[in-house]
C-alpha cells in the first residue's frame, strides 16, 4: 500500500467525510498521517488473517436492555 | 514533604477517615469541613477544580451524619468526601469534560459510577478539572486553566485525570475518580504520588462518562493507598447492561487479599522497551522496587513482551476515529470551541475504517500475545512513566538523551495494557532528588485485580512513601 498522504488528498478526504478543513490544517495532518499510517499498515503479525477485530457486539439476552 | 499528624484530617486514607467516621470519631460534617477548608486555601495554587459543588456537599454530609447516627451506617464509602473528573455524569450539575464545548451540559441523571458512589453515602466534592475531551496527558486546559502539582507547583499533575490526582494529593478529598484510555488514571497518580487503578476493561461500568474512545475507555480511582483503591472499586464494580462493554462476572471483595504475602507470586519483567530510555532516577526507584519484592518473596524473572512498542501506534487509529464519531457535530460546527487537540479529532474523520479494523485486529494480536505470556507470571512490573512529572508548557522531547515523542513518552508505558484490557495500577514508589514522585505499575491476568492489589499493597507497607505528603 502507498501511504503517501499529501496535502491534496487530506483535503479530498475531508470533503469526502463533509468536514470543513482549511488548507493549512490539512497539510499539517498530512505529516502526521502518512508516516503513522505507514507505520500502523507495516504491522502484520503472523497469524494476522485469521485475526478478528476488538470490537463488542452483544445481542441482549431476555431482560437486558443494552445498547450494543 | 511532611508526614501526617493528627491534626490534618485531610491526610488521612479513606480507610482511616472511614473508621473514625464509622466509630463515630469523627462526623462527615467534620471531615467535610476540614477539606472544604483544606481546599479553600489552597485551590488558587492548584487549580483542581472547574466546578466544586461544596452546598450540596455538606447536605450530603449532613444526611450522611444523620443516617450514621441513627444506626444505618452503608459502609466504608459513607460520609466520605469523594471528587469526579469532570466528565462524569452528574445530576443538575455541569459536566464539561474539560471543553467549551460540553459548557453548557448539565446531565439529568448520574452516571453509573457516581450513581454507584451516591449510593454507598459517599459525599461527593465536585467536577475536577482534566485534560481538554481527555485528549492528552499534561490537565494544561486551554479553557479551564492548567491544574498544577502538588508535589512542584511548575510541575504538571499528568493527565488527562489530572485535577483528580492533584485534588487527592493536596488533601481536597479523600479519593478521586479519573478516567483511563490509554494513561488517564495511572499516569497521573504517578506524577502526583497516588494509587491510581483500572480494573479488567468491562468491570467497571463507563455508562455516563463522556466517551472518549468506547473500545479503551475505563474507569478508575485515585487514592492514596492501595486499600483505598479496593474500597472504591468494591462499590463501583458490577455488570451493567447500558455499557456494551460491560461483562456479567462475579464481582469478589477486593480487600479479600491484602496482607497477604507474596510467598510463590511470579512476577515478570519486561526490561526490553519498558526500561529503555528511562530517566536514571526513575530506573533506580523501580530497581529498589523490585529489590523489595523480592525482598517480600515473589520470584523475579525476565521476560518480554514483543508487541507492547507497537501499541502507541495503534491506538490512535482506534481513538482518534471513535472521538470524532462521538465528536462528529462538534468538529463540523463549533470548531473554532476546540483548544489544542482539535487536529486529533480531525485526524479521526480522515481515517478509514479498514485501518481502523486492522488497529482492532492489531490489538487482537497484542491480547493474544499477552495472554500467552501471563500464563507464565502471576503480574508483571514496570514504571508507570519514564519521568517524573514535566514543567508546566515544557515540551516533551528526550528521555536519558534519547528523543521521543509526546505519545511515547507519557503513554508509552501504560498503552498496552489498555489496548489488552488488562488490569494495572501504578503504585508510588519513591521520588527523585528534586521531591517528585515515580511510580510503579503492576499489570495482572485479565480479571484477577486482586492479585494486583495484594502485590501493591505488600509492596507499600514495606515503604515509606504513602505515608508522605506534599508540603503546601
Amino acid at each position: 500500500m502507498n501511504e503517501k498522504v499529501s496535502t491534496e488528498l487530506v483535503l479530498t478526504l475531508a470533503g469526502y467525510a463533509g468536514l470543513p478543513l482549511a488548507e493549512d490544517r490539512a497539510q499539517a495532518l498530512a505529516l502526521i498521517l502518512g508516516p503513522a499510517l505507514q507505520n500502523l499498515r507495516a504491522m502484520r503479525p503472523e497469524g494476522y488473517e485469521h485475526l478478528a477485530p476488538g470490537l463488542n457486539f452483544r445481542v441482549p439476552t431476555a431482560g437486558d436492555d443494552t445498547p450494543g | 514533604m511532611s508526614v501526617i499528624d493528627d491534626g490534618e484530617i485531610f491526610y488521612l486514607s479513606l480507610k482511616q477517615v472511614s473508621e473514625r467516621i464509622a466509630s463515630g470519631d469523627l462526623s462527615p460534617v467534620e471531615v467535610l469541613n476540614a477539606v472544604i477548608e483544606r481546599t479553600s486555601g489552597l485551590e488558587p495554587r492548584l487549580n483542581a477544580y472547574i466546578t466544586p459543588t461544596f452546598e450540596r456537599a455538606m447536605d450530603d454530609a449532613r444526611m450522611a451524619e444523620r443516617e450514621i447516627a441513627a444506626g444505618k451506617y452503608r459502609g466504608p464509602l459513607h460520609g466520605v468526601p469523594i471528587g469526579l473528573k469532570d466528565n462524569y455524569w452528574t445530576e443538575g450539575i455541569p459536566t464539561t469534560a474539560g471543553s467549551k464545548l460540553l459548557a453548557d451540559f448539565v446531565p439529568t441523571e448520574d452516571g453509573n459510577a457516581v450513581a454507584r458512589l451516591r449510593a454507598a453515602g459517599a459525599v461527593i466534592t465536585g467536577k475536577l478539572n482534566m485534560h481538554e475531551l481527555a485528549i492528552g496527558g499534561t490537565t494544561t486546559n486551554p479553557h479551564y486553566g492548567a491544574t498544577r502539582n502538588p508535589w512542584g507547583l511548575d510541575r504538571i499533575p499528568g493527565g488527562s485525570s489530572g485535577g483528580s490526582a492533584a485534588a487527592v494529593a493536596a488533601g481536597f478529598c479523600f479519593a478521586a475518580l479519573g478516567t483511563d484510555t490509554v494513561a488517564s488514571v495511572r499516569h497521573p497518580a504517578s506524577h502526583c504520588g497516588l494509587v491510581g487503578m483500572k480494573a479488567t476493561f468491562g468491570r467497571v461500568s463507563v455508562f455516563g462518562t463522556v466517551p472518549l474512545s468506547w473500545s479503551l475507555d475505563h474507569v478508575g480511582p485515585i487514592t492514596r493507598t492501595v486499600e483505598d483503591a479496593a474500597l472504591v472499586l468494591n462499590r463501583i464494580a458490577g455488570y451493567d447492561p447500558r455499557d456494551s462493554g460491560s461483562v456479567d462476572v462475579e464481582v469478589p471483595d477486593f480487600t479479600r487479599r491484602l496482607g497477604e504475602d507474596l510467598n510463590g507470586v511470579r512476577i515478570g519483567l519486561p526490561r526490553k522497551y519498558f526500561f529503555e530510555p528511562l530517566d536514571p532516577e526513575v530506573r533506580d526507584s523501580v530497581e529498589a522496587a523490585i529489590g523489595v519484592l523480592r525482598d517480600l518473596g515473589a520470584s523475579i524473572r525476565d521476560l518480554e513482551f514483543p508487541s507492547a512498542p507497537e501499541a502507541h501506534v495503534i491506538f490512535p487509529f482506534l481513538s482518534r476515529p471513535e472521538a470524532a464519531s462521538f465528536q462528529e457535530d462538534f468538529i463540523r460546527g463549533r470548531a473554532e470551541a476546540y483548544g489544542d487537540v482539535r487536529w486529533n479529532v480531525e485526524l479521526g474523520e480522515l481515517i478509514l475504517a479498514t485501518d481502523y479494523i486492522r488497529a482492532q485486529r492489531l490489538r487482537t494480536a497484542m491480547r493474544q500475545e499477552l495472554e500467552g505470556i501471563m500464563r507464565e507470571v502471576d503480574a508483571l512490573v514496570m514504571p508507570t512513566t519514564r519521568t517524573v512529572a514535566h514543567p508546566i508548557g515544557a515540551p516533551f522531547t528526550t528521555v536519558d538523551g534519547k528523543s521521543l515523542d509526546a505519545f511515547g513518552l507519557m503513554v508509552g508505558l501504560t498503552a498496552p495494557f489498555s489496548l489488552t484490557g488488562s488490569p494495572a495500577i501504578s503504585v508510588p514508589c519513591g521520588f527523585n532528588s528534586e521531591g517528585l514522585p515515580i511510580g510503579l505499575q503492576i499489570v495482572g491476568r485479565a480479571w484477577d485485580e486482586a492479585m494486583i492489589l495484594r502485590i501493591g499493597a505488600a509492596y507499600e507497607g514495606a515503604t515509606p512513601w504513602s505515608d508522605r505528603h506534599p508540603t503546601l
